[in-house]
């Protein structure tokens, strides 16, 4: 029988959150954040913007320069890291190398003062969760790197805090491993209900697992949203060509009114732009755009080709097995785009490609932000929870509507 | 079958070793044979002559005084220096693996006693503890009113205030030692331990040490070897006395042979040191391999 | 449990500022003081209220010291053995070690225990039959004798930190120089050696500073005045008549002064070396 732990989690919010290392380098600046409880959300982004900062500044570990921690309604910013009934989990697991895997499970409990009862039934249910039952008497050097992540994981869940922290705790595992582990992660979110913060500079781990992303770059908050909306809707050149692998194709160019109808321009490209994209574009300050379209929404004609086709030379074919991804060059520059199952492509071959116009991204060529209104509403503070038969996948939704 | 390149090497690399070997079978192995059968005589030490004895050496250190008050002043004098080594050499590597503003310079600063010389140290000290015109009296009689001690003269103080130098020179040793290992201690482990609710003594005990264990087992054999043995430092600073008060095991073979003139019994005084520490060392290790294997 | 620790933090850090400089302090005065007092006049000396630093600033200790002990003849005495012990050390040592971490031959594990052996023998145990063997050579009173004994005291440690040195040397190049062409013994002084430099200057210093400060073997093995090195000429001193405080301090800063300057010389080195091999430095 899996305990429940609805009901403990609290909502985190960071009020003017800034924190200042040395004289000058402003790692962290976040004016106002909710996460709200019992929530996955992420903190994805290149190294260096500030998200394993944040993590612990919201785990104590750090104290802020400025601003403010809440959990619930009580202000945490000066709350030792041991009082704010948190649990993390490390990059390098950090599990104490003299304690047996037993001992490393009950310390945190010990130095909060739980029952003996009590501490042996938490240690007990993490154990068949994880399945450590074998472990238990071993010491970390004993184990597996896979083992000894499920061992910190464990020593996070008996904890039954208001909130986890998670640093990247996949980032040391093999590739395979870390695959079963995000499904892990995942159902593990499902059982236990309580808030988690994760924080990864991997796209897809962030895409697999989160209800909300929060995409950071030099210590900003760039987007902080569900993922559908990000990686359809991108407020920025950066926020967009973070998400997505294959990245999204950018290429530079102007937006002109011609002959009645808005249209991109670029060499060897004359683009009308129709239907939902005119609807969502706000007046752009200047005609200098960005164009951006991920792969699955260029549209290689192997067949018969519509007459405003576009040709572009194929310079590399990888064959992945479900799909195979395919780069062109083109006057517009290097397309890429991704077509179902292997294809019998050919190098140097022309083919004829197009855009659909329905995924078209356009951000301000100088500022980088989107020019398209977001297509739904969003940043609803309202708990979204995804379909629980939702399986981790490598291979983004292409041509959905 | 071994190549003909494969045995030619091996007859090189031996060959390359024998300096080493020869090394050391003149400058140990011959001079602890001939030390262990030079105790078995009455040799006098300016004639070198003398009738063979047996263990009658050995049994009169059974009753004489001297061995017993030299062996009660070694122990004393090593137990001492180690354990207040390991607790300032603690305390001082904790500290200097912290960051803070000027600490490599300090780190050097503050490691330098072990590196001047004996001599000068010794030298140095025995002025500090000068009865008239020492510092030492000097300081703690402006500050505290305390009356002039005749550090190095007076038997009760002798032995303290030889220790005090004598940990004042080693704790670098310790200190060397143990930052190294400090500083090698995942930053991660310490944030660990703070989310699950740990006090900086809980750090301390259930972080720190644990890391710090096995070099303890090494650094307390090694120091009670080096304390036990050491002759210089005693022999600049007090010569054995005030009335023997600060005589050692090593310090009596000294007197023994140059100063009794009994070469052979210098030599019995000597083998009982080697024995009393091959015995000690093979408990002691035997214990710590023990207790890593239970603990934890 | 609300816990403030933006104040302990600061407050912490203070204090092991406080007591770090505070442990300088005491391991540094001794010497400040030799200094100072080696700078001050006989009746400052003999003063009731010593100050710290001297009233009257003067060089007449050293000049005494220079001209009424054999110090200069003790100094270069001392230098001479020293250096010779150290690049004994530093030749057979590198002997010793290529021949244990590259090549193969029964009894290397045994030797290796053997060398750490040698350090549970207290010098004492070898001092008699050592007198008496170096005797009978008629080597006593020379620096020859010191040097020998000096080499065979400081081996162990230089075999044992050479060896740790050899050992982190890929043996891709030895395996290199043998295709160039390099026999075995070129192997070692044009690619090993070379590659073992910073080592082999550690250990220098290391037999340096010990057989420099080392007064045991001296004591029992030098009669003469002019063969005598400092650490035995300085206690000697202490024991004449006329001795007095001030020329003794000036001799023990002068005395104090190459290793002081070694000493900075190898200040990082030195954390990094002693302590990756728990190295047992026997002084």
């Amino acid at each position: 029988m899996m305990a429940k732990l609805v009901g403990r989690s609290a909502n985190v919010r960071l009020e003017g959150l800034q924190k200042v290392f040395g004289k000058e380098t402003l790692a962290v600046d976040i004016a106002d954040m909710l996460i709200p409880a019992g929530e996955f959300v992420t903190l994805l982004g290149p190294s260096g913007c500030g998200k394993t900062t944040t993590l612990k500044l919201i785990a104590g570990l750090e104290r802020p320069s400025h601003g403010a921690i809440y959990f619930g309604d009580q202000r945490v910013t000066d709350v030792a890291p041991g009082s704010r009934d948190i649990a993390m989990v490390f990059q390098n697991y950090a599990l104490y190398p003299h304690m047996t895997v037993k001992a490393n499970l009950e310390y945190g409990l010990k130095k909060h003062r739980v029952a003996r009862d009590e501490r042996q039934r938490r240690i007990t249910w993490a154990s068949e969760v994880l399945q450590l039952e074998r472990l238990l008497q071993r010491k970390p050097r004993e184990l597996s790197g896979g083992q000894q992540q499920r061992v910190a994981l464990g020593r996070a869940m008996v904890r039954e805090p208001k909130a986890f922290l998670l640093d990247e705790p996949l980032s040391n595992l093999d590739a395979r491993l870390r695959l079963l582990m995000r499904a892990e992660l995942i159902r593990l979110h499902h059982t236990i209900d309580t808030t988690m913060i994760y924080v990864t500079h991997d796209q897809v781990e962030a895409m697999s697992m989160s209800q909300r992303i929060a995409v950071m770059r030099d210590g900003r908050v760039q987007q902080y949203d569900r993922p559908e909306v990000i990686y359809r809707y991108p407020s920025s050149r950066f926020v967009a060509s973070f998400i997505g692998s294959p990245g999204i194709n950018m290429y530079e160019g102007d937006l002109l009114l011609h002959e009645g109808a808005l249209r991109f321009v670029a060499p060897g490209v004359d683009l009308p732009l129709t239907g939902a994209v005119v609807e969502r574009l706000n007046e752009p300050a200047a005609t200098r755009v960005t164009l951006g379209i991920r792969p699955e929404d260029v549209l290689l004609h192997l067949e018969t080709a519509p007459p405003d086709a576009l040709v572009g030379r194929v310079t590399v074919v990888e064959s992945l097995g479900p799909e195979t991804i395919v780069t062109l060059e083109t006057t517009l520059g290097d397309v890429t785009t991704r077509v179902r199952g292997m294809q019998p492509i050919d190098f140097d071959a022309q083919i004829p490609f197009s855009f659909d116009t329905a995924g078209l991204h356009l951000f301000d060529a100088t500022t980088g932000d989107s020019i398209l209104r977001p297509g739904v509403s969003t940043n609803a503070v309202k708990a979204f929870r995804p379909p629980v038969a939702r399986v981790p996948s490598l291979v983004h939704q292409t041509q959905s509507g | 079958m071994p190549s003909d390149l494969e045995t030619r090497e091996k007859w090189l690399g031996f060959f390359i070793f024998l300096p080493v070997i020869l090394l050391f079978l003149i400058f140990f192995a011959y001079p602890l044979f001939y030390g262990i059968g030079l105790s078995f005589y009455k040799l006098n030490t300016l004639t070198l002559t003398g009738p063979f004895i047996g263990v009658d050496n050995f049994r009169t250190f059974l009753s004489s005084a001297d061995v017993r008050n030299a062996l009660g002043n070694s122990l004393y004098w090593t137990i001492a220096s180690l354990t207040l080594n390991l607790l300032v050499g603690l305390l001082v590597a904790l500290a200097l693996n912290e960051r803070f503003p000027g600490r490599n310079l300090a780190r050097g600063l503050a490691l330098s006693s072990y590196l001047i010389p004996l001599v000068v140290s010794a030298a140095i000290w025995q002025w500090m503890f000068n009865p008239q015109y020492g510092i030492i009296n000097y300081t703690l009689f402006k500050l505290w009113g305390i009356l002039p001690v005749s550090w190095l003269s007076d038997p009760k103080t002798a032995m303290p205030a030889a220790i005090v130098l004598n940990v004042w020179r080693t704790f670098p040793f310790v200190v060397i030692v143990l930052l190294p290992r400090l500083q090698t201690i995942p930053e991660e482990l310490y944030s660990a331990a703070k989310v699950d609710g740990a006090s900086a003594w809980d750090r301390f005990v259930d972080v720190t040490l644990p890391h710090l264990r096995s070099l303890f087992v090494v650094l307390i054999l090694l120091r009670f070897i080096f304390d036990f043995n050491d002759f210089t430092t005693l022999a600049l600073l007090t010569g054995g006395g005030p009335v023997h008060a600060t005589e050692t095991l090593p310090l009596l073979v000294y007197r023994q042979m140059f100063g009794l003139a009994d070469t052979g019994a210098a030599a019995a005084v000597a083998v009982l040191m080697l024995l009393f520490l091959l015995i000690l060392a093979v408990i002691y290790l035997q214990l710590a391999n023990r207790g890593e294997r239970v603990n934890e | 449990m609300i816990a403030n620790y933006r104040a302990r933090e600061g407050v912490r850090t203070g204090f092991i500022f406080t007591v770090t400089w505070l442990v300088v302090l005491v391991a540094v005065f001794p010497l400040f003081w030799a200094l100072s007092t080696s700078l001050r006049d006989n009746q400052e000396i003999i003063s009731r209220t010593p100050t710290l630093l001297p009233v009257d600033f003067t060089l007449e200790n050293y000049d005494t010291m220079l001209k009424l002990s054999n110090f200069p003849q003790q100094f270069s005495n001392s230098t001479i053995i020293a250096i010779g012990s150290s690049l004994s050390v530093v030749f057979f040592g590198s002997l010793g070690a290529y021949s244990l971490t590259r090549f193969r031959f029964r009894g290397q594990a045994l030797s290796l225990r053997v060398v750490l052996l040698t350090y549970l023998f207290p010098a004492v145990l070898l001092v008699v039959p050592m007198f008496i063997i170096l005797r009978n050579l008629k080597l006593t009173d020379s620096y020859a004798a010191l040097i020998i004994v000096h080499t065979a005291t400081g081996l162990p440690l230089g075999l044992w930190l050479l060896r740790a040195y050899f050992q982190s040397i890929p043996i891709e190049l030895d395996q290199a120089a043998m295709i160039d062409g390099a026999s075995r013994l070129e192997t070692l002084f044009d690619v090993l050696l070379p590659q073992a430099i910073p080592g082999m200057i550690s250990i220098f210093i290391f037999i340096f500073v010990f057989s420099w400060g080392d007064y045991l073997w001296p004591l029992i093995l030098i009669t003469s005045r002019s063969q005598m090195t400092l650490p035995l000429g300085l206690h000697t001193y202490m024991n004449d008549m006329g001795f007095e405080w001030g020329p003794l301090m000036a001799a023990t800063v002068v005395f104090a002064l190459p290793v002081v300057f070694l000493f900075t010389f190898i200040q990082s080195r030195l954390v990094r070396g002693l302590g990756a091999g728990a190295g047992a430095v026997k002084f």
